[in-house]
């Protein structure tokens, strides 16, 4: 006998009448829904409204929820759809407005900037005991840069297979393709990824060496 | 590893499927026997590292305190939607029917306001600033109140009689925003399309209307 999946419970018991079991799906979801929006949109505050967005949806649905397939990958459907349309109002309010710009809200403009002077100080002074945060933090960020600047659906099949861990399948729900279109986004995403992290490795290379020699010599001496 | 090596399509493809463990038995071979391969193997550390600074990007603690207050939030939002009956236009706007329908009607009237005012107004002295106009249609009850006002506010400015007949523009207007006008009263046509509420949301009066109501609850 397969386990019943929790998220379809509650959300039959919210269909019930039960009103804890909505703020109990949100509770479970919307920490990866909102990192999930805030991919799409760039922007926290507007993740935040289209994740409350989301949830009235769900409300407003649930005489209609049938449990045939995960609650999560209706729920992000959901997510996506009115990110996606919030997009749209965005580029229509602005021209000029791209969903594939690198992100620029403060939040990440921050983040990365803070990131890039801890970049430069990893080149002047590792702290051998700092090597290793440095380096993920690094990765990190790059990585972060990089995702912003995937078309969107390619941002969004990425994200959902690595990080949320769903089956091509199961992203090809959320955005409403094929399984064979998802391997495709999956693979062409992960292929730029990598041409970034690899192009950008071998231009480091030089000042990296020429740190890690900074440092033997000071351990040295 | 070689610029050829970084973009060979089909070995990225075999390595990501592999990844993800959507390969066949026959792809899982192929791919096993090119990881032989230094620029193969190389490439699938990178895609590796892809996949670990992508993880490591979820693994940020989320901030419960503000998850538990946009939870709360949500039962205001939803509590105020079922004081009103519930459509989709609660869906899709994110508000509260009762809200929304408010803010549209000032929205309307605010727009018909403001349209008539700079346009129809003979010149800077016939204009009303802002602030007054905000001001006046702020003070209506209601979006048929709030374009009667301006109506005969509009006629007046412009050296007309309140019950002059009104030009084509101001008609086209009225009509478009889902009014008509009936033995000199205002009567609901139905909702505005999208593409005129569009026009008040580009006109930026939703978030003036939602200043005003956040500062009338405070």
């Amino acid at each position: 006998m397969q386990p019943v999946d929790p998220d379809i419970q509650l959300m039959l018991a919210f269909r019930e009448g039960d009103g804890d079991a909505l703020s109990a799906l949100y509770e479970r979801w919307a920490a990866p829904l909102l990192r999930y929006l805030e991919r799409i949109v760039k922007n926290r505050a507007t993740a935040e409204e289209l994740l409350q967005d989301t949830f009235i949806r769900v409300h407003g649905a649930r005489d209609r929820y049938s449990a045939e397939a995960r609650f999560s990958t209706w729920l992000f459907r959901i997510g996506r759809n009115l990110a996606l349309n919030e997009l749209d109002r965005a580029r229509n309010r602005s021209p000029h407005f791209t969903t594939d710009a690198p992100a620029s809200s403060a939040l990440y403009s921050s983040s990365a900037s803070s990131a890039a002077t801890r970049k430069v100080v990893s080149l002047v002074s590792p702290l051998p005991s700092q090597d290793e945060e440095v380096d993920a933090r690094r990765s990190q960020s790059r990585i972060h840069e990089a995702l912003g600047e995937l078309p969107e659906r390619q941002r969004s099949a990425l994200w959902l297979a690595i990080v949320e861990g769903y089956s091509y399948a199961e992203v090809a729900t959320v955005l409403e393709t094929s399984t064979a279109s998802v391997k495709s986004l999956v693979h062409r995403a992960r292929a730029q990824l990598a041409d970034q992290i690899q192009a950008e490795d071998e231009t480091s290379i030089v000042p990296v060496a020429a740190a890690k020699t900074r440092k033997t010599l000071e351990a040295e001496s | 590893m070689s610029d050829e090596s970084h973009r060979d399509d089909s070995v990225d493809a075999l390595l990501s499927a592999g990844m993800d463990d959507a390969l066949s038995v026959a792809e899982r071979a192929e791919l096993d026997g090119l990881l032989v391969q230094d620029a193969v193997a190389s490439r699938a550390e990178a895609f590796d590292e892809v996949d670990a600074a992508l993880r490591s990007l979820a693994e940020e603690p989320a901030d419960q305190a503000r998850i538990a207050a946009s939870l709360e939030t949500l039962h205001e939002r939803l509590d105020w939607a079922e004081e009103a009956p519930a459509d989709a236009q609660t869906a899709q706007t994110g508000w509260p029917r009762s809200a929304s329908s408010f803010g549209l009607g000032l929205g309307l009237a605010a727009a018909a306001a403001a349209m008539f005012f700079f346009t129809v107004g003979s010149g800077d002295d016939a204009r009303l600033r802002g602030e007054e106009v905000e001001e006046r249609v702020g003070a209506t009850a209601s979006l048929a109140e709030g374009l009667a006002y301006s109506r005969v506010a509009a006629r007046s400015e412009a050296g007309l009689g309140a019950e002059s007949q009104a030009g084509p523009e101001e008609e086209a207007m009225v009509t478009a925003l889902g009014y008509v006008e009936w033995a000199g009263d205002l009567s609901e046509l139905g909702l505005a399309s999208p593409e005129d509420l569009e026009i008040v949301e580009q006109l930026e009066l939703l978030d003036f209307i939602a200043a005003r109501e956040a500062g009338g609850q405070g």
